[in-house]
């Protein structure tokens, strides 16, 4: 079963990663292959485990501010800022579609 | 001189004045410059380094050291936060990234006087088995160039010899166990999550310590997969990690996960009687590819400790050959999480394009992240798809709970600690680890290690024998859940009865020819 173009394209929008060449998308479908094996395993009436330390609460403290006020420190690590802000290109604009977008999977 | 001696004895010497906290960092720094060639650090912090031994060797100039690390040099992997020193996890994506502030453990060295020396170097966000994807080139193995291994080396042509024989260190925490080997820093920190810091440790023939999941803070630790990761500990040997278990150990209210027990540190009694202990020993770990002579090694420990008096007994942990699989999905499904806040807008790389957010996002984390770090970030959102979420990623989770029950049946059947080998074999030449893609190594090189991971438990892998090639072969102890002085006890015993061999390293220094070997005494 290949994974098709559609959800390839799906993933690379989501992961906003690319898949880069043939490779990479050999790469996922060996991982899937890879992962299947799991199928074996009878998990019958077994509930899914999160967190190895599931019997116990995890420590919540009280809601007081204790820390902050270091703005620039925080600034110093952005490459475009102005003044107090980080600047982010415009927002609301999606990815291009498969077609209008240079990626490997458009010849696929 | 100083280089043999376990931190202990270096401690003793410092307190006593025979050496000075600057005089050691500065033999570190030049010892770390004449083995530059193993590329074990990232970034060498010689400024701040000195400064700090300046500082300390005031505090033992007036009787007032902090504690057993005050002036100990020490190195942190490059994947743990340290303000002002740059934090790159071997990625593009983090290049010149100048981190605000300090890891908790970092912090906890730094408060107990240690001398950071610098940052080591890794898989590209410790992805890996090798420490051989990371941007900054691959780890050599100090080993490559011991007296030990090159005595056992088939001569090729002179010119090939050593460039191309050197083996890997393992990984991902290569550098640390490399710096750890080589002698420039008596501990490092390094991470675990599916064996990182027990695989190089095994590889490099130091102390591997895997702690308990929840028992130290991942605060600053920059995270693969947050249900695993732990920091690890790197030594050359078991009571040194102990030690620096006691400085890093206990609850931290910036990482949730961390268990609010009190810690108590603790020194580890020399035991001498072992009748009382029972040793399991998990047939499944007799894993296929496992090396004859490893198998042999593992075989002779088992009977070690029953001529001893010890209960021995073969046990069963059936999910074993799921563990990897089920890691493989649970890893790349939170590293798909993980990974997202790499987008350039508030630190690290940020790409040119800047049409879109998106687009500019996309760009950021093309041009940042290599093909392996890519490759699971996809792998990962595949499972987490809608239609792949029960089938995979639950799935997974359930896988999961079997593996941990099956620890759960054998530690409540009375079995004290399990007693298996680390790796499957000794370490590879690079030439040989490079054949194979990443995912397939780490696939191949975690399947004794990752269990624990999966479990939570601790784990601690220790120096036992040199392989027919001359190389390191460590075995790993597992143990319960928060009974590390148990597990470091039994390590202690095991270490004692080996004698694991000093490396004989020949260190040539290009401006004054061959140099001779870094023997060194020890101090006690």
């Amino acid at each position: 079963q290949k994974v098709t173009v559609e959800v390839l394209d799906r993933l690379e929008h989501l992961a906003l990663v690319d898949f880069r060449d043939a490779e990479g998308v050999e790469r996922l479908q060996k991982a899937i292959q890879f992962a299947d094996q799991l199928h074996e395993v009878n998990t019958d009436g077994v509930e899914p485990m999160d967190s190895v330390l599931e019997d116990r609460c995890l420590y919540l403290r009280e809601d007081d501010v204790t820390e902050g006020n270091c703005r620039n420190e925080l600034l110093k690590n952005a490459r475009e800022k102005v003044e107090e802000y980080f600047v982010a290109p415009p927002g609301n604009i999606p990815l291009p579609k498969l077609e209008e977008r240079e990626t490997f999977l458009q010849g696929f | 001189a100083l280089k043999g001696g376990s931190r202990f004895q270096v401690s003793a010497a410092l307190k006593e004045g025979r050496v000075t906290p600057t005089e050691l960092c500065q033999r570190c720094l030049s010892l770390i410059k004449s083995t530059k060639f193993l590329n074990a650090y990232i970034t060498v912090a010689e400024e701040t380094a000195l400064k700090q031994a300046e500082e300390s060797e005031k505090r033992y100039g007036r009787g007032q050291p902090l504690g057993v690390l005050d002036g100990i040099p020490v190195a942190v992997k490059d994947n743990f936060n340290t303000a002002g020193i740059e934090t790159t996890c071997a990625s593009n994506m983090l290049k010149g990234y100048i981190s605000p502030y300090n890891a908790t453990v970092v912090q906890k060295l730094l408060d107990q006087g240690a001398v950071l020396l610098g940052k080591t170097n890794l898989d590209e966000f410790a992805m890996g088995s090798g420490s051989t994807d990371g941007v900054f080139g691959p780890v050599r193995n100090p080993w490559s160039y011991s007296r030990q291994y090159k005595e056992k080396s088939v001569p090729k042509s002179h010119s090939e010899d050593e460039e191309s024989n050197w083996v890997i260190t393992g990984g991902s925490s290569g550098g640390s166990a490399a710096a750890v080997s080589s002698f420039t820093c008596f501990a490092a920190l390094g991470s675990d999550t599916g064996g990182s810091t027990r695989n190089p440790a095994a590889h490099c023939g130091v102390v591997g310590l895997k702690p308990t999941y929840g028992l130290i803070s991942r605060h600053g630790l920059i995270p693969l997969v947050n249900s695993m990761d732990v920091p690890g500990i790197l030594t050359r040997c078991v009571d040194d990690a102990a030690v620096v278990l006691g400085t890093l150990a206990g609850h931290d209210p910036k990482d949730s996960t961390t268990i609010q027990d009190n810690f108590k540190p603790f020194e580890l009694p020399n035991l001498t009687d072992v009748s009382k202990l029972s040793i399991g020993i998990p047939k499944e770990y007799h894993a296929p590819g496992l090396s004859s002579e490893i198998l042999s090694l593992w075989s002779k420990a088992a009977d070690l400790f029953k001529n001893a008096g010890a209960k021995v007994i073969e046990v069963s942990l059936p999910h074993t050959r799921y563990s990897i699989v089920c890691y493989h999905v649970l890893c790349t499904a939170e590293v798909a999480s993980n990974m997202a806040r790499f987008d350039g807008l508030e630190y690290g790389h940020r790409s040119d394009m800047n049409k879109s957010t998106e687009s500019m996002y996309a760009a950021t984390r093309r041009e940042g992240f290599n093909d392996v770090v890519r490759g699971r970030i996809l792998s990962g959102n595949y499972f987490l798809l809608k239609q792949n979420y029960e089938n995979y990623f639950v799935k997974a989770q359930k896988v999961r709970r079997l593996i941990a029950n099956d620890f759960v049946k054998v530690f409540g059947s009375g079995v004290d600690i399990l007693l298996t080998p680390t790796t499957l074999s000794d370490a590879v030449p690079y030439m040989e680890f490079i054949k194979e893609d990443n995912r397939t190594r780490s696939a191949q090189d975690d399947i004794l290690t990752q269990a624990a991971n999966m479990a939570g438990l601790p784990a601690i892998s220790v120096p036992t024998g040199l392989s027919e090639r001359g190389l390191p072969v460590g075995l790993q102890f597992i143990g319960q859940s928060f009974q590390e002085k148990q597990l470091l006890t039994v390590a202690k015993w095991f270490e004692k009865q080996v004698k694991f061999p000093m490396i004989e390293l020949e260190v040539k220094r290009h401006n004054h020819g061959a140099f001779q070997h870094q023997k060194s005494a020890s101090l006690s």
